[in-house]
């Protein structure tokens, strides 16, 4: 899985996703991950392009937002497809990570 | 493609399968070891064959989420101690079978007995600080299939699977 990194208005950091978010993504980007999220405060993860998750994608994406939420900071997950999204709200992470299907809502909802 | 890598270490699989009956004969079948870069080729494997059974994408995704989930178990807990012992069989077997309304699918391995149904599921997290991961990937197992069954068949673990063709 590919990972890549854009400042967007004011501040909020966009990270966008490219792959299968499986058990070898999720150790692959592991680190970067926690790196960006010990850094940033406003930050939205864009799952446009993540056809699959399991479980230890979960794990890496709560791990960044209690990070980034212990610091004051917001998370959001943009546009996740159908069965992504099932995954994330199937586990709750939902109720915890807020998942946005349009940038501007995710820019919102970071903002607050 | 069907390829049988079945080590010489591993006894022959017991005869009497769980009664779950398969509409269609002749399931799908992969055997790979309990090995971490193994996950790529099961999922490419399973890609494959829900294209040759003609399976709606989202059967696909619950197929391959549990592959993934199941697998990585026991990858990660299903040989503590023992790594590269002989005499331990670390293949994995698996099957797809297409049904008329669902799809069967077993994982059969060799590692220590554990029976997923006995975990208990994770409380929904209601805040950040209470989100755990534990038993996660067993949870999304039970919501993505329709249903599961456990057996422990001299010393083999098998699971089955059930899919609705959405």
């Amino acid at each position: 899985m590919e990972m890549t990194i854009e400042t967007i208005a004011d501040g909020i950091t966009k990270v966008n996703l490219t792959g299968r978010f499986d058990i070898l993504a999720a150790q692959q980007i592991d680190l970067q991950f926690s790196v960006i999220a010990g850094s940033h405060r406003k930050v939205i993860v864009d799952l446009e392009q993540v056809p699959f998750m399991a479980s230890m994608g979960i794990r890496t994406l709560l791990i960044g937002a209690k990070t980034i939420q212990s610091k004051g900071g917001r998370m959001a997950l943009l546009k996740p497809v159908l069965d992504v999204e099932k995954v994330l709200t199937t586990s709750g992470t939902d109720t915890v990570v807020p998942i946005l299907h349009d940038l501007q809502s995710a820019i919102n909802t970071v903002s607050v | 493609m069907t390829f049988n890598r079945q080590s010489t270490r591993c006894r022959s699989r017991p005869a009497a399968p769980l009664p779950v009956r398969i509409v269609d004969p002749q399931p799908e079948t992969l055997i790979v070891r309990a090995e971490m870069v193994e996950l790529a080729r099961v999922s490419s494997w399973a890609s494959e064959v829900a294209e040759r059974l003609t399976l709606p994408r989202s059967t696909l995704f619950a197929i391959d989420l549990c592959f993934e989930e199941a697998l990585s178990n026991i990858i990660r807990y299903g040989f503590p101690d023992q790594p590269e012992t002989p005499g331990v069989c670390k293949d994995v077997r698996l099957a797809i079978a297409r049904g008329t309304i669902a799809v069967t699918v077993t994982i059969e391995d060799h590692g220590l007995a554990f029976d997923p149904r006995e975990v208990a599921a994770p409380a929904p997290p209601r805040t950040i600080g209470e989100a755990t991961i534990g038993g996660l990937g067993i949870h999304l197992m039970r919501q993505f299939a329709r249903d599961i069954a456990y057996q422990r068949l001299d010393g083999m673990n098998r699971l089955t699977l059930r899919f609705d063709i959405a």
